[in-house]
């Protein structure tokens, strides 16, 4: 029963130190079954993975992680309202290529000034680097790969919050990550093979819907709302320095808020910031402190629950 | 067959060459996350495990050791199971059933179900109705529809290009930012056509206020067309619109109204297409664009309102592509109309 995993992360161990604010870093995730079967059913299709779920869920994390897992290069760009899919593949320096006109100090046509993307670096990271060097003069520093990963000849690419941007990006990212290629002004068609094809990631909030083209081209995974076991084993995980006790309390009062207000359920980050704002300082359960953190943490957005106060 | 070919079938039979799934539950759940079928029913720890794994099912709670997925069958029997009673020798009646009391199977999980919670001592309100956007979409939406054009940073692409061609700088280009800091004028329609969408009209009035800000936000109401009168309170206290009430200059006027597209109502005081046309000139003069969102399709406004105004179906289906769609459509025909 079961499959023949293409990604099988070893059991996770707990994190050392936990820092301050969103973990990023990747350095632990607690796979369900479903996410390992969605990320390996991606990198068995080619196919982006669309993640949806609740804001704080663990939806970002999981492609650091993922790309930690595999150790292969890792690509992230947070999404704007502003953002092109352009922005993605390819941008040419305007400003620089007016003042090297100014100069007398042009190094050739507008391919000269053309600065790869972070979709270009994944897919093809050779020539991605010929052209950072063929865009940059020679009295500036070395161009620096935007790789935050392991040095491989794949990568994981990290979109995040796809849903900000406008209507129009994913449409125009059908190409690209359909195909595995895209055409570039003044240099020409950078494309990448289904060996060295890229797993890309990529998160939606859900705030604007998707276009059906779009979908049909993602595998698409939702992340639910945790359980109490899943949000105790991603406590274990995170914060294994607290007493296990107090962060089944957490989880349990995370629970427990009412569903169906106009105020969003607490997310797993906030249960994180809660079990780390309590340990640090030093809050034990029903003390008279106690009340007064977990509103502040929890009964936040006029949020509801049998201890809310 | 519509479900089918929404993903690629390709994807799936790639999918199942390379993990090589082994059994039922897994290929669907493949397929389930290529959205071609809707996933299994089972928990997901059932079946989801790669392959050499110990498979277990938890049971949170119960205080009971993990139990092996595969030892728990599920019930093929749901109900009594009927048998015939012999048949007594020399006499012609019909077979008698009657139930078979071993046959009768009680579910595992009967026993894990949990009881209903006690009421809260503080009683709940019921909760309001859907509303009629998709309330995930409906920030994107909102802000979409009633932001306007502010000043960004310098778009240096325009700028560059423009100072290599030499062309002199008539106007420093900006980068286009929507902005909300004009405010919002909303005017409500409280006539016969629109009372089934009233507790819609006051939620969506909320959810604008919680886009755009309470501070910037004004309301107004009226009845069937603001030019016969609007304002708050009594409707005895109600003043020429926009004469008494223009809103404030910049701001976007969103109107929650049918345009007199919905069922006849004995006595309707909804304004002509001219009407709403001069109205929307008006505004526009004053700088404030006309957005209206509709309960019913646009198509069932007036042609020339539609080239007039932009108008938004106030529904489950309109997203943040279709507000695009309909302030370009808008903005393109008033600029046709007036070059």
């Amino acid at each position: 029963m079961g499959y023949r995993p293409l990604f099988d992360p070893p059991p996770a161990v707990p994190a050392i130190a936990s820092g301050p604010g969103d973990r990023r870093d990747g350095g632990v995730y607690a796979y369900t079954p479903q996410i390992l079967l969605a990320v390996n059913v991606a990198l068995a299709t080619g196919r982006p993975l669309l993640v949806r779920g609740p804001s704080g869920g663990g939806k970002s994390s999981l492609a650091r992680n993922a790309a930690r897992v595999l150790g292969w290069r890792y690509y992230e760009r947070v999404i704007s309202s502003r953002a092109q899919a352009q922005d993605l593949l390819w941008e040419i320096d305007h400003l620089r290529r007016l003042q090297d006109a100014q100069l007398n100090l042009l190094r050739g046509g507008a391919g000269s000034y053309v600065q790869p993307g972070i979709l270009w670096w994944a897919f093809d990271r050779a020539s991605a680097r010929h052209q950072a060097e063929r865009s940059l003069g020679s009295d500036e520093p070395r161009p620096l790969d935007p790789n935050l990963g392991d040095d491989h000849p794949r990568a994981v690419v990290l979109l995040d919050e796809i849903d900000k941007a406008d209507p129009d990006v994913p449409n125009n990212l059908l190409v690209p990550l359909g195909s595995l290629t895209f055409q570039v002004e003044e240099y020409g068609k950078v494309a990448t093979t289904e060996e060295l094809a890229p797993l890309v990631v990529i998160t939606t909030n859900d705030e604007r819907e998707l276009p059906p083209a779009f979908l049909r081209r993602c595998v698409e995974l939702v992340i639910e709302v945790p359980d109490l076991a899943r949000l105790d084993e991603i406590g274990r995980l995170h914060l294994p320095q607290v007493p296990q006790r107090l962060r089944k309390r957490f989880a349990e009062l995370i629970l427990e808020t009412l569903p169906g207000g106009a105020a969003p359920s607490p997310s797993i980050a906030e249960y994180l910031d809660t079990v780390k704002a309590c340990h640090r300082l030093g809050v034990e359960p029903d003390t008279p402190g106690w009340a007064d953190l977990i509103k502040v943490t929890v009964w936040k957005h006029g949020r509801t629950g049998k201890t809310a106060g | 067959m519509s479900d089918l070919s929404f993903r690629s079938l390709a994807d799936l039979a790639r999918a199942c060459k390379t993990l090589r799934p082994d059994d039922d539950i897994t290929r669907r759940n493949i397929a389930a996350l290529l959205g071609i079928a809707a996933p299994l029913d089972v928990g997901p720890e059932a079946a989801l495990q790669p392959a050499g794994r110990d498979r277990h099912i938890r049971v949170a709670d119960q205080g009971r050791a993990e139990v092996k997925a595969w030892e728990e069958p599920l019930p093929t029997t749901p109900g009594p199971s009927l048998r015939n009673a012999p048949m007594p020798e020399g006499r012609e009646i019909p077979a008698v059933l009657t139930p078979d009391p071993t046959a009768w199977h009680i579910p595992d999980w009967l026993d894990r179900v949990l009881p209903l919670a006690k009421p809260p001592a503080v009683p709940i309100p019921p909760p309001l109705p859907d509303s009629l956007f998709r309330p995930e979409w409906t920030r994107a939406i909102l802000s979409g529809s009633l932001s306007r054009p502010g000043y960004g940073g310098l778009d240096l692409d325009i700028l560059a290009r423009e100072v290599a061609r030499r062309q002199p700088l008539l106007r420093l280009p900006r980068l286009p930012v929507p902005t909300l800091v004009h405010g919002v004028q909303i005017l409500v329609d409280r006539g016969e056509r629109m009372l089934p969408f009233a507790v819609d009209q006051t939620q969506l009035v909320e959810q604008i206020r919680t886009v755009a800000g309470r501070e910037s936000v004004e309301v107004l109401f009226f009845d069937g067309f603001p030019g016969h009168g609007a304002g708050v309170g009594s409707r005895r206290l109600w003043r020429p619109y926009p004469e008494d009430s223009a809103p404030r200059r910049g701001a976007v006027v969103a109107v929650l109204t049918d345009l007199g597209a919905g069922a006849p109502v004995l006595w309707s005081r909804s304004g002509g297409s001219a009407e709403w046309l001069e109205l929307a000139q008006r505004l526009g003069r004053l700088g404030s664009p006309l957005v209206v969102f509709m309960p019913y399709r646009p198509e069932l406004a007036p042609a020339d309102l539609r080239r007039a105004m932009t108008l938004l179906h106030w529904d489950r289906r309109t997203g943040a592509g279709d507000v695009r769609r309909a302030l370009g459509r808008a903005r393109h025909l008033q600029e046709a109309a007036h070059p």
